[in-house]
């Protein structure tokens, strides 16, 4: 094992040496034009596909290489085990990667922690190690690809974009990342065998199939909807590209101005004020917000939801994940300007996450998980202006409107008087559930203030209910419910239930690493993390999800009838298709080929 | 003979074999005992190296059975693949090794590694240990190939049209090493190779295999004792010869009919006299001959060239 493990290395050492250098000298030349750990998301991810694609093109030539029959006769017809000879190669290639991702990632970050003024978390550290794991995850995916009989092998990239692609901690991604590598390699265990094919054991089977079913559920989904969407805009009826849109539907309600979306709600109160309220609103009296901080960063993300830097006057503050507050930097002298916490310049406390900035005309806002913020005057520092306890969370909107302040968290839209303590601030619970929230529109009449929620926003997601509810607020502050409407859908139940019918069990596998991993969304309030999973569907889209299933189940009982399997295994394969549906099916047909059927025995042969 | 061995080295029963629905191997039986030289011959497509591949478990049969040195070729173990050699055609070895890094990587895999046998079959090549493979020409690659086969000390070696490519120095240089190298060894040796004068000069048995089926399984000698060539000279245009028994080829050369027969007797001229023929010599036909005449009877076409 050992001789195959030194020999990968020496076929590949100067390759792996020039990947190296040019990886850090890179890395140098973009860090000194900006900052490269402190970029946003997107930029990380250009990274990361770099990164991926290099693992996964080694693994296409090295495996490609070795895959020819006559080298493959070579490597594997020998008496070492097959797992052994595995297990070199592997070594082989997380050593390089080692060698050519991983250190030239951790000496630039190490130099820029020395050398530069630069905010370097442990996080970024986190990040590299995680970069150089999903390399070698991609090294594996591509073990797979190559090894792998079927043409459909790429599907298994499908699972570390189901496992390992999350907006989590570096540590949670790290275990995520690292949960993924072991499967891949357990796959490419499966296959890395004389005659490349999967095992007809249980364990073989599943591990292969699993992977492949999910990739073809996401794929279904992927084709399925671009195909539909695409024939809706060829005859011109998509709602997002025509106007012709469902009367009363969301997209319609979306499209108006503020105040009439709020008179299309007004038009269906039974308040007998109603008219006046309709006949009092015109253009540009009523305000719209929108829960725009549906997401805080998870402290300790290796990446960053945006740029994490303010400016204010000579200083560049950016935000520390290791102390939780702004760390300073004079741009133009580099010299450390210090830290900025909840109390102003200096280390003044943490805030509760990583704040995120909310612009409103020339007033700059703060927001964490529970918290308000005013930057105000030169020195940037900011005021406390608004907590809002620690068993809900800010969810965005945070505006002025006359003498009031609004501001949306994940269980009330709150009016706060200028001025006024925080705690005598008026109240509306949401009418549904925070995630569905699309706008919330405020306007002043005579009576009051009326204030309508407008949901229809996880509308494609499955949400059945989309609905328009108004309420007045009157002089004391007391909340009246006055007008209500329902929103009409604009897609088919079919296609916004998409996800669940084609595969109600796979829906649920897939979605669930999302579900258990804490990505920073604003959770809906009081509602249960796996929400999504127990959404009521329609009786169509239950007939659709039936139909699919029995016909993969009589599908696989067709398909299994030429294939060389044994009664119980035809059996499983039935009920993985009733249980798991078409993707099941197309997971049969690639794993398990239809065998052709030997003619009769031909004459005998001639022998002395 | 060991008692405690398999009595065939190669022993398959019904053995099928499928690319798509295309049959490779067709309901091959076949059982190669143990020791000698069995030569493999037949016509591209005749299914040699698919059987080798199922052989070595490379390939899942479609059905039948196959078993190599008594074991099911579905699961052989690596105790068992040390006793089993193998040289392609291609001669496939890192190119990235120098050629002492290989032998020694070898020599760590393999118990029964014979230093000695190595260093005697090298000898035969202008192969360098401080070489790198890739700079190693085609028959320096055999060479340094075989050498590390006959190293293994294998039970039984297979070797896949090994000279194929190889100038006619290279192959001579080959082929005597290999017999050299196993003049005194107990191996079983399967040899498959299109080239007749090797089969001529190496094979203790033949083995003609066509369209995935074993045709013919005897010794060399025998073979040609059972093809015959029939030289027959008409007045005027011959008649079809191809309704006379056992034909397998039919020929006319410089106004004379060549008609190859197997498993005829003398009557065969008789057949020939009646039929117009003014004189009819009979003659023994060398290997090569013999089995071309005997591949060409099964290859599409053939008979209407003819």
């Amino acid at each position: 094992m050992l001789d195959f493990y030194l020999s990968e290395l020496r076929r590949f050492r100067t390759g792996a040496a020039i990947y190296a250098l040019a990886n850090l000298v890179i890395l140098t030349v973009l860090g000194q034009v900006t900052n490269l750990p402190g970029m946003p998301l997107e930029g990380h991810l250009m990274i990361l596909i770099l990164y991926a694609l290099s693992g996964l093109g080694l693994a296409l030539y090295q495996l490609g290489s070795y895959r020819q029959p006559s080298r493959w006769i070579w490597l594997q017809h020998r008496p070492l085990h097959r797992l052994h000879i595995l297990a070199a190669i592997v070594l082989a290639a997380i050593t390089l990667v080692a060698l050519a991702v991983a250190l030239p990632l951790f000496a630039f970050l190490a130099a820029q922690d020395h050398y530069s003024q630069h905010v370097i978390d442990s996080r970024y550290f986190l990040g590299a190690a995680w970069l150089a794991l999903a390399t070698f995850g991609a090294w594996l995916a591509g073990a797979c690809i190559m090894l792998q009989r079927s043409r459909w092998a790429f599907l298994v990239l499908a699972l570390p974009w189901v496992l390992a692609l999350h907006e989590a901690a570096g540590s949670t991604l790290l275990a995520l990342m690292l949960a993924c590598d072991l499967v891949l390699l357990v796959l490419v265990a499966t296959v890395f065998r004389p005659d490349r094919r999967v095992g007809h054991g249980a364990a073989a089977t599943i591990a292969n199939a699993l992977p492949l079913q999910a990739g073809f559920y996401l794929g279904l989904l992927l084709a399925g909807s671009l195909a539909y969407q695409v024939a809706l805009m060829l005859v011109g009826a998509h709602p997002n590209n025509s106007m012709q849109v469902a009367h009363g539907g969301y997209i319609e309600a979306l499209r108006l101005e503020p105040h009439e979306t709020m008179l299309a709600g007004l038009a269906a109160s039974a308040d007998p004020r109603a008219g006046a309220w309709r006949a009092a609103l015109a253009p540009k009296t009523v305000l719209e917000i929108k829960p725009d901080v549906r997401k805080f960063a998870v402290r300790d993300f290796p990446s960053n939801l945006g740029w994490s830097t303010l400016t204010d006057g000579n200083t560049m503050w950016t935000f520390s994940h290791d102390r939780m507050m702004y760390r300073g930097l004079q741009p133009r002298t580099l010299a450390d300007a210090g830290w900025l916490g909840v109390g102003g310049r200096g280390e003044t406390g943490p805030f509760a996450s990583q704040p995120q900035m909310l612009h409103r005309r020339d007033s700059l806002w703060l927001v964490d998980r529970h918290n308000v913020y005013a930057m105000q005057g030169r020195n940037g520092s900011p005021r406390h202006v608004l907590h809002i306890g620690t068993a809900e969370q800010v969810g965005g909107g945070f505006t002025a409107f006359g003498a009031h302040q609004l501001l949306l968290t994940n269980r009330r839209l709150l009016i706060v008087d200028a001025g006024a303590a925080p705690g005598a601030a008026t109240s509306i619970p949401l009418p549904m559930a925070f995630g569905d929230l699309a706008h919330v529109q405020a306007a002043q009449v005579a009576d009051g203030m009326l204030v309508s929620f407008l949901y229809g926003y996880r509308q494609n997601e499955g949400v059945a209910a989309s609905p328009q509810v108004i309420y007045l607020v009157d002089r004391g502050g007391h909340a009246t419910e006055v007008a209500r409407r329902e929103l009409a859908h604009d897609f088919p139940a079919l296609f916004e239930h998409r996800d669940w019918w084609v595969s109600p069990a796979l829906h649920a596998l897939t979605r669930l690493p999302g579900l258990l991993v804490d990505n920073g969304a604003v959770p809906d309030d009081g509602a249960s993390r796996f929400e999504p999973l127990m959404r009521a569907r329609p009786p169509v889209v239950w007939i659709a999800a039936i139909v699919a299933t029995l016909a993969s189940s009589l599908g696989a009982l067709w398909w299994t009838r030429r294939t060389r399997m044994t009664p119980r295994e035809r059996a499983a394969w039935c009920l993985a298709c009733l249980l798991l549906g078409v993707p099941a099916l197309l997971s049969l047909v690639v794993l398990r080929p239809r065998a052709p059927v030997p003619a009769k025995a031909p004459a005998t042969a001639l022998t002395a | 003979m060991n008692a405690q061995l398999p009595e065939y080295v190669i022993d398959t029963d019904g053995l099928c074999l499928y690319y798509k629905d295309k049959p490779a191997l067709d309901h091959l039986t076949l059982r190669v005992p143990r020791g000698g030289i069995h030569a493999f011959v037949g016509a591209n497509g005749a299914g040699k190296s698919s059987l080798f591949r199922v052989l070595l478990g490379f390939e899942p049969a479609s059905g039948g059975s196959a078993r190599v040195l008594g074991h099911d070729c579905a699961h052989l173990p690596p105790s068992l693949r040390e006793r089993i050699g193998f040289v392609n055609e291609e001669h496939t070895l890192p190119a990235w090794m120098r050629v002492q890094d290989l032998a020694r990587m070898q020599q760590r895999q393999y118990a029964r590694w014979n230093g000695a046998r190595y260093d005697e079959v090298l000898r035969h090549f202008n192969v360098l240990p401080a070489q790198k493979v890739g700079q190693l020409s085609r028959g320096e690659r055999a060479g340094l190939n075989l050498a590390l086969a006959l190293a293994q000390n294998p039970e039984l070696l297979i070797l896949d049209e090994p000279t194929l490519g190889l100038d006619v120095v290279a192959k001579q240089v080959f082929l005597d090493a290999l017999l050299q190298a196993t003049a005194d060894d107990d191996a079983t040796i399967v040899y498959c190779s299109h080239q007749m004068d090797e089969i001529e000069r190496v094979a203790d048995n033949l083995v003609i295999l066509e369209h995935g089926r074993l045709r013919y399984m005897s010794g060399p000698d025998d073979f040609c004792e059972r093809v015959q060539l029939w030289v027959a000279a008409f007045p005027d245009k011959a008649p079809d010869l191809w309704q006379l028994p056992g034909v397998l080829r039919v020929q006319a050369i410089d106004g004379l009919s060549h008609i190859v027969t197997f498993d005829q007797d003398e009557s065969v001229g008789a057949r020939l006299k009646l039929l117009g023929a003014t004189s009819v010599q009979a003659m023994p036909l060398g290997l090569h001959r013999a089995v071309n005449a005997f591949l060409a009877h099964g290859h599409a076409g053939t008979r209407r060239a003819a």
